[in-house]
């Protein structure tokens, strides 16, 4: 949550999978269509944070081929960076709703709480979207290859057919 | 903030003694609500357009008020204005939906179609730097919706699944019923999503129909708030409304709403009941209306039955304060009457203590929270303004608030309140006559509803030569003894739906076990229907994504009954009878060719048949006689020969004039053995199908 990097990693998560159109979505249900939907999130939490993509796969869909696609996908992110076009297709979005929310007290009074609270500090409230603003397209590379490429990761494997003992992986 | 916190508490602990000893702190005053002063200006087309600075956050609101509520749809399109509202942003004249949603992302603008019943309000957020693509957006959908099919039939399948789902929540089904039938009939009793029955008959023709009459600029308002200026706001307003044309059609009469007293919706599956219980207010704009936002807050701050909650919504003709719960059958009666109580306890003199104070404050202080983000304020004012309120409505309903009384409302409130429930209505209907006279709906709506007229007594001679023309008829279709053999007729083929212009295709089979069985089954737009008489009783199964099976109100079940004896099998037959007494009482052409016309008496009402005056062949029939005029027409045209009977290859459906639908018959057969399991009631769990 204190990470320098928090604002550029929010918006590669956008890019890589907060919408039908981001990176993901597009390889995995337009372009190779193995899949039902996509979705990337991040979890903030103080001391760690969690970048999770969640993917429901057509029926009979080569799990080994969709994990592969996932990785190239976030390795062309990290080996080729993302235009500024694109950067700014999913920060303006972000922008205008998170302005428009700050319009009220009850927005207003939880963004200085969750700032002063977690963060220790209730001024970061008022610089959070200046951050954002400061994002660049090198920042948001440097951030793929820091945290697409080298940090621990798990795949989760949900099988609903009735296989004896539920998940098998 | 522990700091804070310690320190605020800290505080409290050393005073409290001393303010114990001087009573009950005194009430905090009373925050007004921000001012809304736009600048307004005409524009040549009539537009108006308003401006307010706010420059709180670099953003901007847009908002574009239309006269294109649902209280502006013709009769015969219920649901035209949502869909219209629906489908603006799915494409122009010069992006496809896509490129338009892209275009939206690109810029990080929201927006939004909100249609209501007054009123159809466009809204579009952005940040600043986005404002002229935001305006060059929103005047591309506005003024230049293209209506396209593939869209149309997406939003249509939409509100038909949602007009499913309405269906399957006796809650969410009793809230949109009681507003029906409280406002009747004012158009605000519109249905907002229509009924399937009316979205089946639109077509992308009737949308374009639809946004020609309503979203024009005449009678439109435009207003922008936050961080722009006013000349830069008319400037692009200019830029893109300034040559937008047209004038809105004129509104349609809005009789004043007069609700039955008790209206029963008949869902025979019903697990629960709904009970709702309304009084309609008067509109926004009436003097009174503070009074009734005391009366609603005094109803959800304790005075309503455990259970029960109470809503109040305001347009511009009236309003409607709403108090609702769900009840077992058995206690429907009970809870109506506990809910009328509820409403007649407002009017109690005894009311007007410092609880009621207490309700005003809290009501009034509420008021500017509610009004903090442009949005709610433009929507507000928007509003205000169209209820012929000024600008400084806020301000001067926070004083009427907390001015308010409940003395002008006794009259209104102590009137028997007229109450809905949706419930089987056999478990009801005795138990709720102790509340007024009861009136039972459908579940089904169906477009014409009025009983036909009675024919005038035909002469001697007119009797005589009908009976002449009918026995030529049969003669030419069979003879009577092939016609009395059909105890089975199948048939089958395709159907087309029409309003206006684009079909919406599909196919039929329709199953006659006669006297009394009937199955008819379409499938169009990747629903399929199937409505099934078995003697007295009928039900609907609609098979879409989900399955759902409704039990066929009385209505629905003579309608029915009326389908069965609707081919020309039945006509003949049902003219030959003795009771009949069959009168040709014209000569006329159709289609230029001779033809005459024989009108008889048949158990479902009144029917005239034109026969070809030559082949004697059955060229159309004619049903629904209203004020001396036949309102629906079956016309038969290509006539083949099927399984030994002269069938119409073509069948057209007229209604008041205008061709709904077509339906091309493919194969006929009679005397089939039928497969039992047709009209055998199906079951469905959880939506799906358990006997296909």
């Amino acid at each position: 949550m204190r990470d320098p990097d928090l604002p550029a990693l929010e918006l590669l998560t956008r890019v890589l999978g907060a919408t039908a159109s981001a990176k993901l979505p597009s390889a995995l249900v337009r372009d190779w269509n193995l899949a039902l939907a996509v979705q990337s999130g991040l979890d903030v939490r103080r001391e760690g944070s969690l970048f999770w993509t969640f993917i429901a796969l057509r029926d009979g869909a080569d799990t080994t081929t969709v994990e592969r696609i996932v990785r190239e996908t976030m390795a062309g992110v990290a080996r080729d960076g993302v235009s500024a076009e694109a950067l700014d297709a999913v920060r303006r979005p972000m922008l205008t709703s998170e302005r428009f929310a700050l319009q009220g007290v009850r927005a207003r009074a939880q963004a200085i709480t969750a700032a002063e609270v977690l963060l220790g500090d209730a001024t970061l409230a008022g610089r959070r979207l200046e951050a954002l603003e400061r994002v660049t397209p090198a920042d948001l590379q440097r951030v793929a290859q820091r945290v697409l490429g080298g940090a621990p990761h798990a795949v989760v494997l949900l099988d609903p057919a009735p296989v004896a003992g539920g998940m098998n992986r | 903030m522990n700091r804070i916190l310690a320190t605020a508490l800290l505080a409290a602990s050393l005073h409290g003694p001393a303010l114990a000893a001087v009573g009950a702190p005194a009430p905090l005053p009373v925050p007004p609500p921000a001012p809304v002063t736009p600048e307004v200006r005409t524009l040549a087309s009539g537009l108006r357009v308003a401006v307010v600075r706010d420059t709180r956050q670099p953003i901007v609101q847009i908002q574009l008020r239309l006269p294109a509520g649902t209280a502006a749809e013709p009769e015969r399109h219920p649901g035209v204005a949502t869909l219209t509202g629906q489908l603006v942003r799915m494409g122009t004249s010069s992006r496809s939906a896509e490129q338009y949603e892209r275009e939206l992302g690109r810029h990080g603008i929201t927006l939004g179609v909100t249609v209501g019943r007054d009123a159809a309000i466009v809204a579009m957020g952005m940040e600043r730097g986005a404002l002229a693509s935001g305006f060059e957006l929103l005047a591309d959908a506005v003024r230049n919706p293209v209506f396209a099919p593939e869209p149309f039939e997406v939003s249509r399948r939409v509100m038909a699944q949602q007009l499913g789902q309405q269906l399957q929540s006796p809650a969410v089904l009793a809230d949109e019923r009681a507003a029906e039938a409280f406002y009747s009939p004012h158009p605000y009793s519109r249905p907002a999503l229509g009924s399937l029955d009316a979205l089946l008959q639109m077509d992308p023709e009737s949308v374009r129909g639809f946004h020609r009459e309503r979203w024009r600029p005449d009678r439109a308002l435009l207003a922008i708030a936050g961080d722009v200026t006013a000349d830069e706001a008319f400037r692009l307003a200019e830029e893109w409304f300034g040559g937008w044309a047209g004038r809105a059609s004129a509104d349609r009469p809005a009789p004043a709403p007069a609700a039955p007293q008790v209206r029963v919706v008949d869902v025979p599956s019903a697990p629960y009941s709904e009970v709702r219980v309304g009084v309609v207010t008067p509109g926004r704009g009436d003097g009174r209306w503070p009074s009734w936002q005391l009366a609603h807050a005094t109803l959800e701050g304790g005075g309503l039955p455990a259970g029960a909650r109470a809503s109040l919504t305001g347009h511009r003709d009236a309003g409607l304060l709403l108090l609702a719960a769900p009840a077992r059958h058995d206690s429907v009666a009970a809870v109506a009457a506990r809910l009328r109580a509820a409403l007649a306890g407002l009017a109690d003199p005894a009311r007007s203590g410092p609880a009621l104070a207490a309700t005003r404050r809290r009501v009034a202080q509420a008021l500017p929270l509610q009004l903090e983000s442009m949005g709610s304020r433009l929507t507000q004012w928007m509003l205000d303004d169209l209820s012929g309120l000024g600008s400084d409505g806020p301000e001067r309903l926070q004083r009427a608030l907390l001015a308010a009384d409940l003395a002008p409302l006794a009259d209104a409130l102590r009137r028997p309140a007229p109450v809905l429930v949706v419930a089987p209505a056999v478990r009801v209907r005795a138990a709720l006559a102790a509340l007024g006279p009861v009136e039972e709906q459908a579940l089904q709506r169906t477009l014409t509803s009025a009983p036909a007229d009675t024919l005038p007594a035909p002469d001697a001679e007119q009797v005589r030569l009908g009976r002449e023309a009918i026995a030529a008829a049969v003669a030419a279709h069979g003879g009577e003894r092939a016609l009395r053999a059909v105890r089975t007729l199948v048939t089958e083929g395709e159907i087309e739906l029409l309003a206006g212009g684009q079909p919406i295709s599909g196919t039929f089979t329709a199953v006659r076990a006669f006297p009394d069985r009937f199955a008819y089954v379409t499938k169009l737009v990747g629903l399929e229907v199937r409505q099934v008489l078995v003697g007295d009783s009928a039900w609907t199964l609609t098979v879409g994504d989900t399955a759902r099976l409704e039990a066929v109100s009385p209505e629905g079940v003579e309608t029915l009954r009326t389908s069965l004896v609707s081919d020309p099998v039945s006509l003949l037959l049902a003219a030959l009878a003795p009771e009949a007494r069959p009168a040709l009482r014209d000569r006329e052409s159709m289609d230029g060719e001779p033809a005459v016309a024989v009108d008889f008496r048949s158990p479902r009402g009144p029917v005239r048949l034109m026969l070809d005056a030559r082949t004697h062949r059955l060229l159309a029939a004619d049903g629904v006689f209203r004020g001396e005029r036949w309102l629906e027409r079956r016309r038969f045209r290509q006539p083949v020969r099927q399984a030994g009977l002269l069938l119409p290859g073509l069948e057209e459906r007229i209604a008041e004039g205008q061709v709904v639908s077509r339906i091309r018959l493919r194969r006929a057969a009679t005397q089939v053995a039928l497969d039992p399991g047709l009209f055998r009631r199906p079951r469905v769990i959880g939506g799906q199908l358990l006997d296909p």
